[in-house]
């Protein structure tokens, strides 16, 4: 019963109503302080910590969550489930801090900067069984974002003109995952790490750039670029159909309030169905934060954002926020055949809130 | 159909001058608007371009400056003679030279391991510093022209190590103690802003400054700057023309169209060059309506010269219809006055203009035509009523010479007629006859002159004159009829074509012998009302064939016996349906007398034929005339 909540929210999602979503998500909420986790190792553990936050009602849990990238749209859902009290109806505090490119997600989680956070899966479990054990709380993007663009010329039209060209591919965690894909396709291009700026694509610096549909692309189309005049390659559409973002946070924390990232989880899924319902709030409430933080606000390409990623958390039969054992082995056959990885971590160890789907 | 109200000259003279002002001020205005438009357009064109030309050189003066400055330095660096003292020495007059120079950093290859130094004009004076802890190498300042060794200007960007401030950067490659580096010198954006911004042209124009990647770093919505690109809006306003012009605008050149009315904003002409140094575009924007108001200025007041034209032409045109009007009265009564049959009316003096003096004479020589006409009609009327009065005698003569019904004494007790002659016009070409040729032979005649009018009329008094004179010595009909025949072939009348039944009844013996010359069947019918036809004919009518042979024929009368004779107006009488009263219908008549009273007879076929008849066609005379023998004195 305890992941039946997400099969049933995905159901009603991939029926498009989301209305009945939201219902369906406050029923299901209550039964899940009750029934979660029963399978598992820390089944007694999380009951013992779920019973002393009942307990503790008048006193809230606090949580921290660090957005991997600077405050926009990839992370609406917990703006709006912070926004709309969803967090604070489960009695958790929950402080959204300032991510970035100098705020890696992985040193705040080993630091104890930060409580959760949001990883590319590749990354997690790279992490998780090399340097400290993490939880997979939910699968935020079903689909692979990922993508190669370059200008499109007389030797740029297919996967084979890849050969020699220089691909700009993003440093650090962010990368690793391309360039497994890259290792995969056998291709012999160069890479340059860059810092995701796709100024260097525009100045013809390189060749192609790593960017993501949800992001950077629309930064290529808002500079004057064409979709015709841009060679995109996706990788889910060569094969690299591996689900991407999720929410992770350590096992230590976990195990201590299993409870807590429990209704984390649910109520972060929840701001993201809000978020997607009344998409003009949820842009007024990202603006807004943008501008608290003296970012760049522009509403178009938030809008551009929600949307896609909208397709991505939503699109999917599976479930919203589930992590589907199929998905989880995907991505380690190929770490484990990069050698990136050498014990891969059980299934539901890795994501206690898993439940086999038929 | 109701009769148009006819408009007086001044309202028609109003209207079409209207009519035509207006079409001639309409083609005027749009040819107007059309050339002078082209060339205030031309014009703006030229001053908007001298504009942009003038802020992008304002603008690229101190990018200019930067360059040359980075260049200098470069070659410093690359002889490799410099102390760090000398260099900050260099560095430091650098900043004096150019107030826009705010920092400038020397950044060595990451493997040699020396952090980039940076170098910074600050309250006065010159201080370095090394920027440590940052992956300067993929920054786009560094590794663009570290990996396409050019020289590279970069987008605005948040300089947050050392001052702080949105800066523009010119960076090249440069050797830096044997190792590749890069050189890059700072300015603030805010020093290329100030100059498009201070762009005013006409009311509301406004310069727009774009990046590379069409970034908006000046605009009059402060809100776009440096957050939304020229794209973005486009994409925010769903309109795909925006992008267009945002395409031609960072396409590196130069140019000036019309953006049109969208999204609330006016229609507006865009003049926009790049900037020669980093290839950013400088737009200038201005409002069609302000670009053209000296053009909208001079469509209004052509338009309302037009109008104070036309009112005060429209006046002159009514205050001198009103004054021709006054002078026309006259006339126009005059006319009036002929029109209603006064020809005489004398014509007034008419006003001293070509047309009425036309309209004058015109009217003049019709009245006299007109008399003339008149003249003529009361003397032809004069002569036809003459006429008249003579044919109305004739046709008395002619009435004379048909025996008068009451005129019975021929035989009395021996025989009775009724006849009835009933000319189509005031004279006629029927006639019938009868008379006594002795004490015991009467002989009757009816006949049809073809023709009508005088000369049919005249026809037919010579006939029965002639018949009168010339039946008693002949005793025979056939010999009567060829005698009249001769007559009328000798005289060669205009109507002698004569059609005639002529009988004599020898009257102690009810003997008859009658000879039918081309005319309608005779009938005889006894007082059983039986009736006898007798349609045998015994020539051709008289005075066509000079040798006309004519032959006779025997019938026995018995007292009571009435004999019918009719002209062809009889049975030839039609209907409004066009149908003949015909022989069938007289038969009818003749087979329901009442009784055979030759009157009776003859009045019952005369009314059977009126009821049948449309009198208004009937263009026929008519006569017939019956005769009842009675016998021999002793009924």
């Amino acid at each position: 019963m305890n992941a039946n909540w997400y099969k049933q929210l995905s159901l009603a999602c991939s029926a498009t109503s989301l209305r009945k979503a939201l219902l369906l998500i406050c029923s299901v909420l209550l039964l899940l302080s009750l029934t979660a986790c029963r399978d598992c190792d820390t089944l007694a553990k999380r009951e013992t910590k779920s019973n002393a936050v009942v307990q503790e009602d008048t006193t809230t849990v606090k949580i921290r969550f660090l957005p991997k990238w600077l405050h926009q749209a990839q992370f609406a859902g917990v703006y709006m489930a912070n926004a709309k009290g969803y967090y604070r109806d489960r009695g958790l505090s929950v402080e959204i801090q300032y991510g970035g490119p100098e705020h890696s997600a992985t040193t705040s989680l080993r630091d104890g900067y930060t409580d959760i956070t949001c990883l590319n899966i590749f990354h997690a479990i790279r992490y998780s069984e090399q340097e400290k054990p993490l939880v997979y709380l939910a699968q935020l993007f079903q689909k692979n974002p990922s993508m190669l663009i370059g200008k499109k010329r007389t030797d740029l039209n297919s996967l084979e003109d890849l050969k020699g060209k220089k691909i700009g591919i993003w440093g650090g965690e962010y990368g690793e995952h391309i360039q497994l894909f890259l290792k995969d396709l056998d291709l012999e291009t160069e890479s340059v790490r860059v810092n995701w700026s796709v100024n260097l694509l525009l100045s013809n610096a390189i060749d192609l750039s790593n960017v993501m549909s949800y992001n950077e692309y629309h930064r290529i189309l808002m500079a004057g670029l064409d979709p015709d005049e841009l060679f995109v390659l996706l990788f889910k559409d060569i094969g690299y159909d591996v689900v991407d973002d999720g929410l992770v946070t350590t096992r230590e924390f976990y195990e201590n309030n299993p409870q807590a990232c429990l209704d984390f989880t649910a109520a972060t899924m929840q701001g993201w169905l809000y978020a997607f319902k009344h998409p003009e709030e949820a842009l007024d409430e990202i603006l807004r934060i943008m501008r608290q933080y003296h970012l760049p606000a522009n509403r178009n390409h938030q809008a551009w954002m929600l949307e896609v990623i909208k397709d991505l958390i939503l699109d999917y039969p599976e479930g919203i926020g589930v992590l589907s054992r199929n998905d989880y082995d995907k991505v380690c056959d190929l770490m484990e055949k990069h050698k990136v990885i050498r014990n891969r971590i059980d299934y539901k160890r890795f994501y206690p809130f898993a439940q086999e789907t038929k | 159909m109701p009769k148009k109200q006819s408009r007086n000259l001044a309202t028609h003279l109003i209207i079409v001058t209207f009519a035509v002002l207006v079409l001639v001020f309409a083609a005027s205005l749009l040819v107007t608007r059309h050339f002078v438009g082209q060339v205030m357009l031309e014009h703006a064109q030229n001053d908007l371009g001298f504009l942009a030309h003038n802020k992008t050189h304002q603008i690229e003066i101190d990018m200019r400056k930067l360059e040359i400055q980075g260049k200098m330095l470069k070659e410093l660096l690359a002889l490799g003679t410099l102390d760090e003292r000398e260099l900050f020495s260099f560095i430091d007059k650098q900043f004096i030279e150019n107030n826009q120079l705010r920092s400038v950093c020397i950044a060595q290859d990451p493997i040699v391991g020396t952090p980039p130094v940076i170098y910074q004009f600050l309250a006065g004076k010159t201080i370095s510093k090394k920027m440590d802890g940052a992956d300067y190498q993929f920054m786009d300042w560094y590794q663009i022209p570290d990996l396409t060794n050019w020289e590279y200007w970069s987008e605005p960007w948040y300089d947050t190590y050392a001052t702080g401030r949105i800066l523009v950067s010119y960076s090249l490659p440069v050797q830096v103690a044997g190792n590749r580096g890069i050189l890059r010198l700072d300015m603030p954006l805010e020093s290329l802003q100030r100059v498009a911004q201070q762009v005013k042209i006409y009311k509301t124009g406004y310069a727009i400054l774009l990046t590379n990647n069409g970034t908006i770093v000046t605009h009059p919505n402060d809100s776009l700057l440096m957050n939304y690109t020229f794209f973005d809006l486009a994409e925010e306003l769903g309109d795909p023309a925006l992008r267009d012009l945002g395409r031609k605008m960072c396409s590196g050149r130069t140019g000036f169209l019309r953006f049109p009315e969208q999204n609330k904003h006016p229609s507006s002409w865009y003049y926009y060059m790049p900037l020669q140094t980093n290839q950013w575009t400088l737009a200038i924007v201005v409002p069609e309506k302000e670009l053209l108001a000296d053009l909208n200025k001079l469509l209004w007041v052509f338009f309302f010269s037009a109008l104070g034209a036309f009112l005060v032409m429209s006046g002159v045109i009514y205050v001198s219809s009103l004054h021709l009007n006054y002078k026309m009265k006259p006339m126009i009564e005059s006319f009036t006055r002929i029109g209603s049959g006064d020809f005489q009316t004398p014509i007034p003096e008419l006003p001293h203009i070509r047309e009425s003096e036309i309209l004058g004479e015109a009217v003049t020589a019709m009245q006299n035509a007109l008399h003339k006409y008149v003249e003529n009609i009361r003397l032809v009327t004069e002569e036809k009523n003459k006429i008249l009065d003579e044919v109305i005698f004739a046709s008395a003569i002619q009435r004379n010479l048909v025996p008068k019904n009451t005129d019975q004494p021929l035989s009395p007790g021996r025989i009775s007629s009724f006849g009835i002659l009933e000319p189509a016009g005031e004279i006629g070409g029927d006639l019938y006859d009868y008379f006594l040729l002795d004490q015991d032979t009467y002989c009757f005649a009816i006949a049809d002159v073809v023709g009508k009018g005088i000369v049919a009329a005249m026809t037919v008094t010579m006939v029965t004159t002639l018949l009168r004179s010339i039946a008693p010595g002949q005793g025979k009909p056939e010999l009567i009829l060829k005698r009249v025949n001769s007559f009328l072939i000798e005289n060669n009348l205009e109507s002698n074509f004569v059609t005639i039944i002529l009988g004599i009844i020898d009257l102690p013996t009810g003997s008859m012998t009658f000879s039918n010359s081309g005319h309608v069947p005779l009938y005889i019918i006894n007082p059983a009302r039986e009736l006898r036809k007798y349609s045998e004919t015994h020539s051709t009518a008289l005075g066509i064939l000079k040798n006309l042979k004519i032959g006779s024929e025997r019938v026995s009368l018995e007292p009571g016996d009435t004999i019918v004779v009719v002209t062809d107006g009889v049975t030839e009488a039609m209907s409004s349906n066009e149908d003949f009263f015909g022989y069938a219908r007289l038969e009818a008549v003749l087979e329901n007398l009442p009784q055979t009273h030759p009157e009776v007879t003859a009045n019952a076929i005369l009314t059977e034929v009126h009821a049948f008849s449309n009198q208004a066609t009937h263009k026929d005379d008519i006569s017939i005339l019956a005769i009842e023998y009675l016998g021999n004195g002793t009924l």
